[in-house]
C-alpha cells in the first residue's frame, strides 16, 4: 500500500512537471494571448536624444579688436601712369596728368584717397598693415631661398614683402599721390616697393627675414628700372593685382582689397582639353576662405579719375586713353581746375561674417558721413566729351555712388525638429512626444503607418534663396536597438541589453548606422516630398513596412540636402549698370585705334585736337581713314557681374543640409501586466 | 518487554520521518518556486499583488498602499520600470510565501489536531471507524482550506499573468496540493498506534 501511495505520487509529480514544460498543454489555465507574454521593451536603456542643435556656433565677440590688411591696388592703371615713354601725352604738363584715382592737382585730391581714410578711420582701434599689390612680382628663385617651398610660408613672406606700412595715419595716404606721379607709389618699380627698411622689423610676420627681404626688393627694384622685367613683373592673363592679393590672403585677418577693374584682363578662360577655368573662383577655393567660414562684401565705388590708362582688361593701347585731364584755359595759357572723369572701383572685404558686419557698417557710415565725398565733380561746362554707342556724350558732374553686396556660403539653417514650427504626425501608429523628443510607436498590427515630418522653410540666406521644387530627401537608420536573439535563461546573454521573461533572454543590441551596408532592407522609406503652403512648408512622409520591422528602437533621420544648382543668388541691379563686358572685336578696334594714334601722332609735338580726351567725340569723318571705335567703356567695370558670379561660384557648396529631422520609432513586442 | 520498548520507539521515529518528508516537501516546492522555478522559467511576469490586494479590501492600508505604488513605475524610464518590476517581484514571491506558509501551517496544525484525537486504545474497531469518519472529514475540510489560499493566490495575483503555462500552476498552486497530499500521507502512515494496523486502513510503519 505505501509502495502504490509512494508510487502514486511520484508519478503525478512527474506528469505535473512534465505538463508545465509543454507550451499551451494548460490552455485552460492559461487564458492569455501570446502577443501578451512578450517582453515590455520599455525597460530597454535608449539614449534621449539631444538637445544640441547641430552646427550652431557661436560668433566671435564683435569688440574684440581686428586684425586687418589693407591691399591697395598699385598699378598703374590705378595711378593714370602711362607706361609707355615715348607717347603722345605728356606724363606731366599744364594740361595733361597722371594719377589715375590717386590724382591730386593742388589741394584737389581723387575721392579715392577719402575713401582709403574711411578704410582706415573704419578700422580704428585695431592693428591695421597696408600692402602694396602692384604689377611687380618676385621671380620664383628668389621666393623659394626666403621661404621654401611650403605655400602658407611663401604667402606669408609675400605679406611682408609687399607690407608698406603698420598702423598709419590718415596722412600716410596723402603720401601716394602726387602731381607728378613718376616715382609714386604706383609707378612700377617705385623705390616705394621696398619699404621694409623704414618698419619695425618686430611688427612683420617673418622678422628675421626683414634684411634678406629688403635686399630681394631692392635687387627688384633696380632690375625693373633697368628694364629687366623678367620675371619681376605681372605676366598672363590671370595674373593681377587683385589676384595676387587673394593668393596671399591671410585668412585669419580681415582683408581689405582695392581692385581697379580695368587690371583685370580676364577671368575665364578654357584649357586644352575644354575645361572651363575660372579663375577667381578657383583661387578662392584653393585657399578655402569661404571654406574656412570667410564671407566677403563686395563694394563697387564711383569714384573719380585723371589720368592715362595705357590698359583695359585685355586690352593694351600704344596710346593711353586719355581719362580726365585740367582744365586748361588755352587764353591763359594754364589750368585752374582738374577735370576728372567717373569710373569705378572694386573692393572686396574678406573676413568672418561678424567681422565684415563690424568693418562694412562703420565704413557705410565713415563713406556717408565723409566731406572728401560729397558734392559733385567732374566738368560742369561740357568741357569733356567721348563717344559711346556712336554718340558724342558730354560728360556732367558727378558724384561719389557707393554699392556693395554679400557674398557668403549658403547656409540655410538646418531644420531639425527644434526648429521652431516643426511638427511631427503619424498615420496608422500612435505618436509619443516627451518633450521635444517624439516617439511613433509602431505595433505590429498596424499597416499603413506613415510619419509626416512639416518643416517652416525660409527659402532665403543672405542674398541667396533656394529652389526647393526638386529637392530630394532620404531616410536612413541612424541607430537601431532591436532584437537579434532568444536564449534560454539559462544561458549566457552576449553583448547587450537583455530582457528576461519567463524562460527566455531577449537580447537586443545596438547598431550605428543600421541598414547603411545594404545586407538588410531598412523597414522605412521615404514615400513623398513637398512643399506646401504656398511653399513655405516642407513635409516629408516616411512609411514603414511592418514586414520589416524587429521589436525595438529606431532613430530615423530625414535629411534633405540642398545642392548648389538650388541655389539661386539674389540679383544685383547695381552690377549690370556698372559692369561692363569687353569682346574681343571690341578689343581689337580698340587697340587698332590706339596703333594709328601712335603711328599717326606719336612723335608730334602736341596733342591733336580731336585727341585731346576720349578721342573726342564723333568724328564722321574718320582717323586716316580709319572709322574711329566707341571710346571704351572706362567708367565702368569691366567683369563685374563676371567677378560676382565667380565669387558666387566658389561660396557655393556642392551640398548644404537642409533638413536633420531625427525621431525614435518604437515597435512594442507587448506590455506587461498592468501598464507601467 | 524491551523488544517491545524498541518497536515503539522505533514506530515513532518512523513517524517522524514520515511527517518531516511529508511536511517538508510543501515549504520545499514552495521554495523551489520561489528560488528555482521563477527566476528560470517565470521570470519577469509577478503582478502587482499589492495593488490587487489593495483594490480588494474594503479599507486602505498604508504599508500595501506604499508596496503597490512601489509597484508602479514613477517615470517612464527604464531605470523606473525595472525598480517597479523588481518591487513587483519581491511583494509577490513574499506574498507567496506567506500564503504557503499559512497553508502549511493551518494543515499541519489540524492534521495534528486530528492525530491527538485519535489516541483512545478501547473499542479499537470503533474508533478505527470514527478515525476513517473524521480523517475523511478532516481531509475535506483541508481541501477547502488550501483550495481557499490558492483561490486568493489566484485572485490577487496569478489571474493578471499574461500568458500563464503550467509552471504557473506548479509555482503558485503545488504546496497547496502537496499540503492536502502531506495531510492525507502522515494520516494513512502515521497514524496512532491505537487506529493502526499492518493491514488496517491507518498502516503502521
Amino acid at each position: 500500500m505505501v509502495r502504490r501511495m509512494l508510487l502514486a505520487l511520484l508519478l503525478c509529480a512527474a506528469l505535473l512537471l512534465t505538463a508545465c514544460g509543454l507550451p499551451g498543454a494548460l490552455d485552460a489555465f492559461s487564458g492569455a494571448d501570446s502577443a501578451a507574454s512578450a517582453p515590455d521593451l520599455r525597460l530597454l536603456e535608449w539614449p534621449a536624444m539631444s538637445a544640441a542643435v547641430p552646427g550652431e556656433t557661436e560668433a566671435p565677440a564683435s569688440a574684440a579688436p581686428l586684425l586687418a590688411d589693407l591691399w591697395l591696388d598699385a598699378s598703374q592703371v590705378t595711378g593714370g601712369i602711362n607706361v609707355h615713354e615715348e607717347s603722345v601725352y605728356p606724363h606731366f604738363s599744364r594740361k595733361y596728368r597722371e594719377g589715375g584715382f590717386h590724382y591730386r592737382y593742388g589741394s584737389q585730391v581723387g575721392m579715392y584717397e577719402g575713401v582709403l581714410r574711411c578704410l582706415l578711420a573704419a578700422a580704428e582701434g585695431s592693428r591695421v598693415r597696408v600692402l602694396r599689390a602692384g604689377n611687380e612680382r618676385l621671380p620664383e628663385e628668389v621666393l623659394d631661398a626666403l621661404a621654401g617651398s611650403d605655400a602658407q610660408a611663401r604667402a606669408s613672406v609675400t605679406r611682408d614683402l609687399l607690407t608698406c606700412a603698420m598702423n598709419p595715419l590718415p596722412s600716410f595716404f596723402a603720401g601716394l599721390s602726387a602731381e607728378d606721379m613718376e616715382g609714386s607709389f604706383y609707378d612700377l618699380g617705385t623705390p616705394m616697393l621696398n619699404r621694409l627698411r623704414a618698419l619695425d622689423a618686430s611688427l612683420l610676420e617673418n622678422p628675421s627675414l626683414a634684411p634678406a627681404m629688403a635686399d630681394a626688393l631692392d635687387r627688384q627694384i633696380a632690375a625693373i628700372q633697368s628694364g629687366d622685367t623678367d620675371g619681376y613683373v605681372a605676366d598672363g592673363d590671370a595674373d593681377a593685382p587683385l589676384m595676387y592679393a587673394l593668393e596671399n590672403l591671410d585668412l585669419t585677418r580681415l582683408s581689405v582689397i582695392t581692385c581697379d577693374p580695368a587690371t583685370l584682363r580676364r577671368l575665364s578662360s578654357v584649357e586644352a582639353d575644354g575645361r572651363p577655368v575660372d579663375f577667381v573662383t578657383q583661387l578662392l577655393e584653393a585657399r578655402g576662405v569661404f571654406d574656412a567660414g570667410l564671407c566677403v562684401q563686395l563694394y563697387a565705388l564711383v569714384l573719380d579719375y585723371m589720368g592715362q590708362m595705357s590698359s583695359f582688361g585685355a586690352a593694351d593701347f600704344a596710346e593711353p586713353l586719355l581719362w580726365g585731364r585740367l582744365d586748361y584755359d588755352n587764353a591763359v595759357q594754364n589750368s585752374d581746375k582738374a577735370l576728372p572723369m567717373p569710373r569705378t572701383l572694386i573692393m572686396l572685404v574678406v573676413g568672418t561674417p561678424a567681422q565684415v558686419d563690424r568693418y562694412t557698417s562703420l565704413l557705410d557710415e565713415g563713406l556717408a558721413a565723409s566731406e572728401a565725398l560729397k558734392g559733385l565733380r567732374g566738368p560742369d561746362e561740357g568741357q569733356l566729351t567721348y563717344t559711346a554707342g556712336g554718340q558724342t556724350v558730354v560728360q556732367q558732374p558727378f558724384g561719389f555712388e557707393s554699392h556693395s553686396v554679400r557674398i557668403e556660403r549658403p547656409g540655410w539653417t538646418c531644420l531639425t525638429r527644434l526648429s521652431e514650427g516643426a511638427a511631427l504626425s503619424a498615420s496608422g501608429c500612435t505618436l509619443e512626444t516627451d518633450g521635444q523628443a517624439a516617439t511613433v510607436v509602431l505595433d505590429g498590427e498596424a499597416s499603413g503607418a506613415s510619419v509626416t515630418v512639416s518643416l517652416p522653410v525660409t527659402q532665403e540666406s543672405g542674398a541667396a534663396s533656394a529652389d526647393l521644387s526638386g529637392l530630394t530627401a532620404s531616410v536612413s537608420v541612424e541607430a537601431a536597438l532591436i532584437l537579434t536573439d532568444a536564449l534560454p535563461t539559462t544561458a549566457q546573454a552576449g553583448e547587450g541589453q537583455v530582457i528576461a521573461l519567463r524562460d527566455t533572454q531577449y537580447v537586443f543590441t545596438r547598431e550605428d548606422e543600421a541598414f547603411r551596408s545594404g545586407e538588410r532592407q531598412s523597414p522605412f522609406t521615404l514615400a513623398g516630398v513637398s512643399l506646401e503652403d504656398g511653399g513655405n512648408r516642407l513635409t516629408l512622409t516616411v512609411s514603414a513596412d511592418e514586414a520589416e520591422l524587429a521589436p525595438g528602437y529606431y532613430r530615423v533621420l530625414v535629411s534633405a540636402d540642398l545642392s548648389g544648382a538650388q541655389v539661386e543668388w539674389e540679383d544685383v541691379p547695381w552690377a549690370a549698370g556698372l559692369g561692363a563686358r569687353l569682346t574681343n572685336e571690341q578689343i581689337s578696334a580698340w587697340e587698332q585705334f590706339a596703333q594709328a594714334v601712335h603711328t599717326y601722332d606719336g612723335d608730334s609735338a602736341s596733342v591733336p585736337r580731336q585727341l585731346q580726351h576720349a578721342w573726342g567725340p564723333v568724328n564722321e569723318s574718320g582717323y586716316h581713314g580709319l572709322t574711329i571705335p566707341d571710346f571704351p567703356p572706362v567708367m565702368r567695370a569691366p567683369g563685374l557681374e563676371e567677378l560676382i558670379a565667380q565669387v558666387r561660384a566658389a561660396a557655393n557648396v556642392d551640398e548644404a543640409p537642409l533638413v536633420r529631422y531625427a525621431f525614435d520609432v518604437f515597435v512594442p513586442a507587448g506590455a506587461w501586466e498592468g501598464g507601467v | 518487554m524491551p523488544s517491545a520498548v524498541r518497536l515503539r520507539r522505533s514506530n515513532r521515529l518512523k513517524c517522524l520521518v514520515c511527517y518531516l518528508v511529508c511536511f517538508a516537501l510543501p515549504l520545499l516546492w514552495q521554495a523551489a518556486a520561489s528560488l528555482w522555478i521563477y527566476p528560470l522559467k517565470l521570470t519577469g511576469t509577478a503582478p502587482n499583488v499589492a495593488l490587487h490586494l489593495q483594490a480588494a479590501l474594503p479599507f486602505s492600508l498604508a504599508p500595501l498602499d506604499a508596496l503597490a505604488r512601489s509597484g508602479e513605475a514613477a517615470a517612464a524610464t527604464p531605470e523606473a520600470l525595472r525598480a517597479a518590476l523588481f518591487s513587483r517581484e519581491q511583494s509577490w514571491l513574499w506574498f507567496l510565501a506567506a500564503c504557503a506558509l499559512a497553508a502549511w501551517l493551518i494543515t499541519l496544525a489540524v492534521q495534528l489536531l486530528w492525530r491527538a484525537g485519535q489516541r483512545s486504545a478501547l473499542q479499537p474497531a470503533r474508533a478505527t471507524r470514527r478515525a476513517i469518519r473524521t480523517y475523511r472529514l478532516t481531509l475535506l475540510w483541508l481541501c477547502a482550506v488550501n483550495a481557499a489560499f490558492a483561490a486568493v493566490v489566484w485572485l490577487a495575483g496569478v489571474r493578471w499573468i499574461p500568458g500563464r503555462t503550467g509552471w504557473d500552476l506548479a509555482a503558485y498552486f503545488g504546496c497547496y496540493a502537496l499540503n492536502v497530499a502531506a495531510a492525507a500521507a502522515v494520516s494513512r502512515l502515521a497514524a496512532p498506534p491505537a487506529i493502526s494496523g499492518r493491514h488496517a486502513f491507518f498502516k503502521r510503519l
